[in-house]
């Protein structure tokens, strides 16, 4: 079969060559419409609950978007003439952009607390400083300790101040979101037929076209700023932070580590490749295969509107190192065929190599593919569609791998006798004499050492701060963490009070035990750490009750100004915290990711049992927004990731037993597997890494890797064993003669690309690139030494075996 | 000739005022030891949290003091209550009075605040409060506050010399003495006289008895008294009443359109404002610089919440 195979590549190389450059075109082509998503909606199982209500509240509360620069006298003081001069010229500046709707600052935000009095009358645009020019005494007291304004426009120590500039929504895309959102909330209390399915995927389709443009037009609109800012960096330092500067700075920092470390992989595995095979062929044909595989798979995806999300960013990564893999097997099994055979002719060395290894790589790319098909039973939307990118990427990487390798040689004549290096042929014989004498001390040691990292799993957490994920040393963190510190963190998180019933009074915008409620809750949440700015409507209560000569005012006072102030004005003040057709209350924080040792999951929990303490019933709120959606997905994929890795193990097993016939093959084979995911997971417990929306398919990452290394390994050990007059020790020795080589160099080959990754300012892109690199070498280690010795103890050649195999 | 009907009036006022006051002074007794706790025990007063870093206390922001006939907070006890058990005759009186404005009193003040320009209205302000500086200095006298009491004597004295009969106000612009209103109800609270009971007077709207007896009582005692004559005095008083009034019209109207039950609304908001001023006592005068410094909140523009309807003015 196989050899059938091989005489029709060999004989149509050409014809395959062209096939192989006309997909490679029009894959090209269709690649332009390949999109990587990262959206928080990608993220999520299709119509979470959460999410959904996420989406719910921000359309009924409609908090605007914003970017905070915060602006940090380096010589004079906040509340200084110079400073009031500088800071009106970079707000009209600002407000030319055609997006920005308003830029709020300290010298133009209605300054309520000097009203004296609470007057109904009330006309916010003559209480500013810009309507009175105040000295600059007189604003250091204003802000001084002001309910609303401190941490949002002031930092507590008064050292820097911060402009909001607020952007325009989009009201075409607002349409179709709420849209959009009144079909979704039947969600919250039943399901979606299919034809709400169907309208809501129209709109999305429609949204589409709007928000690339806006995402572009945000990118200039932050490139505008830092250069608006700019002239003014010699007397004050001037930062940039808020949700959208903090993704933008992340896609331009993936952007350029993907240009530069991509490069630098690739030039550093040419180089590799080279020193190891030293012939330029060696090089291209892997560069070729890979190059291919990427873009066939790419352009597949496009046609399939497959996305690429935070979490499968890393498949061509991955598929990278699967093709190398493939491939540097190939090339030395042809090289070694090449040193025994020196008569035979280009083809038949072919022949021969496609012969020998159509198998154990098929059966590699269909084990892994079965790997990351139990993905599929995740439930969780990105993780299925990793789990699918990758099968395809397999099947294309295979495919592509074993028609070119034959097909681009045919071309070539035969050339020369090649054979390994000193130090390979070393490193070998060293590995498989190991093996062979030590066979006790190594399954010790693997028991000890593996039983002793993987432990690590029970300290494994999940955490996500998007901060963290800027390397220390960078200015990018730097800013960001100095408005997340001082201007009232970062990733929003919502509380969302309804009313209960029984406090509802038809007389009454809000009665006094409402406000005391919010109040109490308000007072316990700002004392956690970890929280930044906190707003509600009760910090207007506290504002009036400071310009109340410190008396609380009663709730009928609350309702007189309530009804008495113009609609427009409370709409301006209090809408983003009041909803009185829903009878509902918002407080509104932002949490510091900056927070050191912060455990997200366990602030929630605390957040809900003080709740409980506080007597509030956990049906009349809820938590949303970025914070507590991120914690929910990366939590569902922590539990989704432990629960499918038993899955993934079940399968692996399953299908080697159907590759090997053999239970004990089988479950043999699938140890060091094991073995490698568990103690890359257990690394990163003792270590203290957390998994994040980035490294949290590591798991799947080191399995694919590992199992690659396994099937060649065992698949050779086998066909050795079978062979006449052959034992264990000869069949290992065979092995590593052969395969073993193969294994040293892909293993040298990615893990030493990989590393190079830690070089970078992404603190993701480092932590994949030493892990990837790690499970490497783990694969590497435990299918040289615990997987041989195995082998050797259990799996003897079987007469009856030898018949089967030479019959099939 | 002439005195005869002040004396008159003085006698009747004084009956109806003692009459007033005993009963303030009276229902006060059933209510103390209710009060009591809230008034001296400074914890009633605030909120107490516990959670998981510990237990603390804050003050609120917004309070509240239901009437006992109400549903909300029967059950908690530690609530100061108030009752209106002069119900019965306040109703009637505030129906009457509600009409009085519907019909005459805000139609009327929108015609005067239509015609009368901004710094004539402001004058008359300037001289109602200026007529009054008298008694705000004797009140401050009785409360031993002696040298809020000289203030006021001086104001008095710029402001009706230098201020052209006070009509204008250069005891604030010019000398920086501040207004500092004080009443009879000031004085008898700084007494601990209770206020008695929620009280609707015809055409001054609600009060209390305390409040009631100090309004009535001012009258009588107001300087307008001793320089004119009876129907004049009455017209003064009246048109300072009215003068009072109209830029609390359109707010009367408007929270009166969006309630269902006005009475038990206007009687909420005035009786919940006053247990919170007993409660919680105006603290410094960091306001008072704030206001100083705020060139555009001028004493007309400035209302008062807890004068949204005339209840303690002089008339």
């Amino acid at each position: 079969m196989s050899a059938f195979l091989a005489n029709i590549i060999i004989r149509h190389a050409k014809l395959i060559l062209v096939l192989f450059t006309i997909c490679g075109v029009l894959a090209a082509w269709s690649a332009q419409q390949f999109k990587i998503d990262a959206s928080a909606d990608t993220l999520l199982i299709k119509n979470n609950k959460m999410f959904v209500e996420t989406q719910v509240m921000n359309e009924r509360f409609s908090p605007q978007e914003f970017i905070l620069v915060a602006y940090k006298p380096k010589a004079h003081e906040v509340f200084s003439q110079q400073s009031f001069n500088d800071i009106q010229q970079i707000s009209s500046e600002l407000k030319r952009l055609p997006r920005v709707a308003d830029v709020t600052n300290i010298l133009n935000v209605p300054l309520l607390s000097l009203s004296g009095k609470l007057d109904p009358n009330l006309k916010p645009e003559q209480l500013t400083w810009q309507a009175n020019h105040y000295s600059s005494e007189k604003m250091r007291e204003v802000f001084t300790d002001h309910p609303l304004f401190t941490d949002l426009l002031v930092n507590k120590d008064q050292t820097a101040t911060a402009m909001q500039i607020v952007f325009k929504p989009n009201a075409e895309l607002r349409d179709i979101q709420s849209q959009i959102i009144a079909i979704q909330k039947t969600i919250l209390d039943g399901e979606l037929t299919e034809q709400d399915e169907q309208k809501i995927a129209e709109l999305k389709k429609q949204a589409e076209p709007i928000e690339q443009k806006l995402k572009k037009t945000r990118q200039q609109e932050i490139k505008q700023i830092y250069q608006t800012i700019e002239p003014f960096k010699d007397d004050a330092d001037l930062y940039l932070g808020g949700a959208y500067v903090l993704g933008q700075q992340m896609i331009d920092i993936i952007q350029s580590d993907l240009v530069i470390f991509g490069s630098a992989i690739g030039l550093a595995i040419c180089l590799i490749l080279f020193i190891f095979f030293r012939k330029i062929r060696w090089v291209i044909l892997p560069l070729l295969c890979c190059g291919l595989s990427v873009i066939l798979t790419v352009g597949l995806f496009g046609l399939l509107d497959f996305r690429a999300t935070v979490i499968s960013s890393n498949f061509i990564a991955l598929q990278l190192i699967l093709t190398l893999a493939v491939v540097v097997h190939l090339i030395v099994e042809f090289r070694q065929l090449e040193e025994q055979n020196s008569e035979a002719n280009q083809q038949e060395l072919l022949r021969q190599t496609f012969v020998n290894k159509f198998k154990p790589c098929l059966y590699a790319g269909i084990t892994t593919s079965v790997g990351f098909a139990s993905l599929i039973f995740s439930g969780i939307q990105p993780v299925v569609s990793f789990g699918w990118m990758m099968i395809v990427a397999m099947c294309v990487s295979i495919f592509s791998s074993l028609l070119l390798f034959p097909a681009v040689l045919a071309s070539f004549k035969r050339k020369g006798d090649s054979h390994e290096s000193r130090i390979s042929q070393k490193v070998v014989s060293v590995l498989s004499a190991f093996t062979l004498k030590r066979p006790t001390f190594i399954v010790f040691i693997s028991v000890i050492v593996g039983g002793g990292l993987i432990f690590g799993i029970v300290k494994l957490n999940v955490e996500n701060s998007f901060l963290n994920y800027f390397k220390e040393s960078t200015q990018v963190r730097t800013e960001l963490e100095f408005i997340d510190r001082e201007f009232g963190g970062s990733t929003p998180l919502d509380f969302i009070y309804t009313v209960p019933e029984s406090e509802r009074r038809d007389d009454l915008v809000m009665s006094a035990k409402t406000i005391q409620t919010l109040q109490k809750i308000q007072h316990v949440m700002r004392q956690y750490e970890a929280t930044g700015n906190i707003t509600s409507v009760v910090n207007f209560t506290e504002l009036a009750k400071k310009i109340n000569q410190g008396r609380p005012l009663t709730e009928y006072e609350l309702t007189v100004i309530y009804t008495l102030l113009d609609k427009s004005l409370t709409e301006q003040l209090l809408g983003a915290y009041f909803n009185p057709e829903n009878n509902q209350l918002r407080i509104s924080t932002r949490i510091q990711d900056s927070t050191e040792n912060f455990n997200r999951a366990e602030f929630l929990e605390t957040f809900r049992s003080d709740l409980a303490l506080l007597d509030i019933d956990p049906k009349s709120y809820s938590l949303t927004n970025l914070f507590v959606l991120y914690q929910d997905i990366l939590q569902r994929l922590f539990s989704s990731q432990i629960m499918t890795l038993g899955l993934v193990f079940a399968a692996l097993t399953l299908v080697l037993l159907v590759i090997f016939r053999s239970i004990k093959v089988a479950l043999i084979a699938v140890i060091p597997n094991i073995l490698t995911t568990l103690v890359i997971l257990g690394v990163m417990g003792w270590l203290g890494i957390a998994l994040d929306l980035m490294t949290i398919t590591i798991s799947a990452i080191a399995m694919g890797i590992a199992v690659d290394d396994t099937i060649h390994f065992v698949h050779r050990y086998l066909e050795e064993l079978n062979r006449e007059n052959s034992d264990g020790d000869i069949a290992i020795k065979k092995t590593f003669k052969s395969v073993g080589y193969a294994l040293i160099y892909t293993t040298t080959i990615i893990a030493v690309g990989f590393s190079l990754l830690s070089f970078s300012d992404f603190v993701p892109s480092i932590l994949f690139g030493l892990l990837t690199s790690l499970a490497m070498l783990l694969a590497f280690i435990t299918d040289t030494t615990l997987l041989p010795v195995l082998l050797r103890k259990f799996v003897k050649p079987k007469p009856q075996k030898i018949q089967a195999q030479s019959n099939s | 000739m002439l005195t005869r009907p002040i004396l008159k009036k003085i006698i009747t006022g004084g009956v109806l005022s003692m009459t007033l006051l005993l009963t303030a002074c009276s229902t006060n007794d059933v209510q103390h030891t209710v009060e009591q706790p809230v008034n001296s025990n400074v914890s009633g007063s605030e909120l107490v949290i516990t959670s998981s870093h510990g237990t603390q206390t804050i003050e609120p922001t917004v309070v509240s003091y239901p009437a006992p006939n109400s549903v909300q907070d029967k059950q908690n006890s530690d609530v100061t209550t108030f009752n209106d058990p002069l119900e019965f005759i306040n109703r009637p009186i505030f129906a009457f009075n509600d009409k009085l404005f519907e019909y005459v009193l805000i139609p009327a003040a929108k015609g005067y605040t239509k015609v009368v320009p901004d710094p004539v209205r402001s004058s008359v302000g300037h001289f109602f409060s200026n007529i009054r500086e008298p008694l705000n200095a004797l009140n401050q006298l009785f409360q031993g506050e002696v040298s809020d009491s000289g203030k006021s004597v001086g104001r008095f004295a710029i402001n009706s010399t230098i201020g052209l009969l006070g009509f204008f106000d250069p005891a604030t612009a010019w000398f920086e003495i501040d207004e500092n209103v004080s009443t009879i109800n000031d004085t008898l609270m700084k007494y601990d006289v209770g206020y008695g009971s929620y009280l609707v007077l015809p055409f001054l709207g609600q009060s209390d008895l305390r409040n009631g007896f100090s309004t009535i009582t001012e009258s009588i005692f107001s300087p307008i008294q001793y320089v004119t004559e009876n129907p004049e005095t009455l017209y003064i008083q009246a048109y300072g009443g009215f003068h009072a009034f109209t830029p609390e019209a359109p707010t009367y109207e408007k929270l009166r359109s969006e309630t269902d039950d006005p009475y038990v609304f206007f009687r909420n908001l005035y009786m919940q404002s006053m247990l919170r001023d007993q409660q919680y006592p105006a603290q410094g005068s960091l306001n008072d610089k704030a206001q100083q410094g705020n060139p555009n909140t001028s004493d007309e523009n400035t209302q008062d919440l807890d004068t949204d309807v005339p209840a303690s003015q002089p008339e």
